[in-house]
């Protein structure tokens, strides 16, 4: 019987690849989230040194917001493609806490995602779509409020281009750090 | 206002309250990012406000909303990294373990057969 047992075992531990907490490691999402950060931050400081002249502005430059906005719709994609497509259960759990702790100060945005019964390969789509997410309000400032000389046109304002790549930037790192993590 | 570092000391507080022990595991990271996120919150205030003052500097308040906006997109993807890191950290404690396991199973069963 023990020795049954213990066979059986055996077999398990030995066939089974161990739980899965995490996506394995994605050297397309790795590589390629490393060339979406180049190709925005180098778009948004071109963009913003010519804020005020025809070529800065919105009209001028959606194409290639259409460029960047493609590169990452193939990166979710590619992440989602391994997803169950029920959201990012961790990130439910995580938002529990916090929404617990920050009580009514919580902003409005911050509501969880996906539900209970989510897949960790769905954390991974949600973190590529908050990066996309950044990419559209980048594009709304620059279509809609930022404005520059006489009369005014579409830019983005050199300020604005420095604080929205920082920002940006973490949202986009996010997603660098843990492929990095997994890579390790 | 709050200053940069009360913004940040909050959420460290926060932080650490809701991950609990897996907090360390990400010791390195979040802080670092709340940090960045404390300071750009702070410095979009200011530049709203040289904007109010001149409008050839700075930038328009509906253009700090939706930096505001991008701000809390930006901590929904730190607290996001934060989770998977803390679960890559035990995934890597359990595979180990799992080797572990797995080679001195084998060799009892190796033993007994």
């Amino acid at each position: 019987m023990i020795r049954a047992l213990l066979l059986a075992g055996a077999v398990v531990l030995g066939g089974c690849p161990g739980t899965s907490l995490v996506s394995p490691y994605d050297e397309a999402i790795d590589k390629g989230i490393v060339e979406f950060y180049e190709q925005l931050n180098w778009f948004v400081k071109d963009v913003a040194d010519v804020a005020g002249k025809p070529e800065g502005t919105y009209e001028a430059n959606s194409k290639r917001y259409n460029v960047m906005e493609t590169k990452l719709d193939v990166l979710i994609l590619r992440s989602s493609s391994r997803s169950l497509g029920t959201g990012c259960r961790l990130e439910a759990k995580v938002y529990e806490k916090v929404a617990g702790l920050l009580a009514s100060n919580l902003p409005a945005d911050m509501k969880p995602q996906g539900d209970a019964a989510g897949d960790a390969n769905g954390c991974n789509t949600r973190l590529l779509e908050l990066v996309k997410q950044q990419l559209g309000f980048i594009r709304e400032i620059h279509a809609k409020t930022d404005k520059c000389g006489t009369p005014p046109v579409s830019c983005l304002r050199p300020a604005t281009a420095a604080s929205a790549l920082k920002i940006a930037n973490q949202s986009i790192n996010a997603v660098a750090v843990v492929e990095a993590a997994k890579r390790n | 206002m709050a200053t940069a570092n009360q913004i940040f000391e909050e959420m460290m507080r926060a932080g650490e309250k809701a991950f609990g022990e897996g907090w360390h595991a990400v010791a390195n990271y979040a802080p670092t990012e709340f940090r960045k996120m404390a300071i750009q919150i702070t410095e979009i205030a200011q530049n709203v406000a040289k904007y109010k003052l001149d409008k050839s500097e700075g930038y328009s308040p509906e253009t700090g909303k939706i930096l505001m906006k991008m701000q809390r997109t930006a901590a929904e993807s730190v607290l996001v990294a934060t989770t998977q890191l803390n679960l890559i950290a035990v995934q890597k404690a359990m595979d180990a373990v799992y080797k572990v396991l797995r080679k001195a199973f084998k060799g009892i069963v190796k033993s007994i057969l």
